[in-house]
């Protein structure tokens, strides 16, 4: 009976969690080398994680699904975020779909966030009260 | 009146909007209206979205689209009884908002390498 794995597999598993490593902090320096960030996020390090073993068809679909990077939109108008607000919040469920009067408060945080060019200038006050 | 929020915390919610993109500022305004339909779009409703924008910031995220990770912390703050099942509600249906449109699970945080 073996009770411990041979030489020959404790190097093939270390081999295996070197190349997973190089991987991994390979694609961290591609990252910051092109001057994208010079720090990582954790979400980061999970997506290129995750990367690795959906390559290696070890990710379950759903968790891979759950990290991948959502559609990066251009710098826009104002008006055209409420547009994208109003048709993202429209395509949920209707059960939770949200009120139009929340909608009308949430935009208006928006526009004080988007407005303020110094913290001094974010008025939360102004926004609570209404 | 209801701003307490420092001005410190107030720099780290600003710094992190002008770094946010597009897609990450409409994920935080959608959260934000779902929990305002969900426990209400009143001065008390209001009061806790800022209350969790606190949390987001004081714990060192840097993306206000993480809002939806912080609502259940709101649970262990000093909120009225009465408030919570709604609060438990809105973090669920923000779990499900989140799942839906393949946001982290986790906070966005720097770390240094």
């Amino acid at each position: 009976m073996r009770t411990s794995p041979s030489s020959r597999e404790k190097k093939d598993l270390r081999e295996s969690f070197n190349n997973f490593l190089e991987n991994v902090f390979g694609r961290a320096n591609e990252i910051i080398e092109k001057g994208k960030t010079p720090r990582l996020t954790l979400a980061e390090l999970e997506r290129l994680a995750l990367e690795r073993r959906e390559e290696a068809g070890e990710a379950g679909t759903e968790k891979a699904r759950v990290v991948r990077e959502t559609e990066v939109r251009p710098v826009i108008e104002t008006n055209q975020m409420e547009k994208w607000v109003r048709g993202s919040l429209a395509a949920l469920e209707k059960k939770i779909s949200p009120s139009e009067k929340a909608i009308v408060s949430a935009m208006e945080l928006y526009h004080i966030f988007e407005n303020a060019p110094t913290p001094k200038d974010l008025d939360f006050n102004r926004w609570i009260v209404g | 009146m209801f701003d307490r929020i420092e001005d410190k915390t107030k720099e780290k919610l600003l710094k992190c909007w002008k770094s946010m993109s597009e897609s990450d500022k409409m994920h935080f305004i959608n959260q934000v209206a779902i929990s305002l339909s969900v426990w209400g779009d009143d001065q008390e409703g209001k009061k806790l979205i800022i209350k969790v924008l606190q949390m987001l910031a004081e714990n060192g995220s840097n993306t206000l689209a993480d809002f939806g990770l912080y609502v259940e912390n709101l649970l262990d703050a000093d909120i009225p009884e009465q408030k919570k099942p709604k609060i438990k509600r809105a973090a669920l249906i923000l779990e499900g908002y989140r799942l839906k449109e393949g946001l982290p699970s986790i906070p966005h945080r720097d770390i240094t390498l």
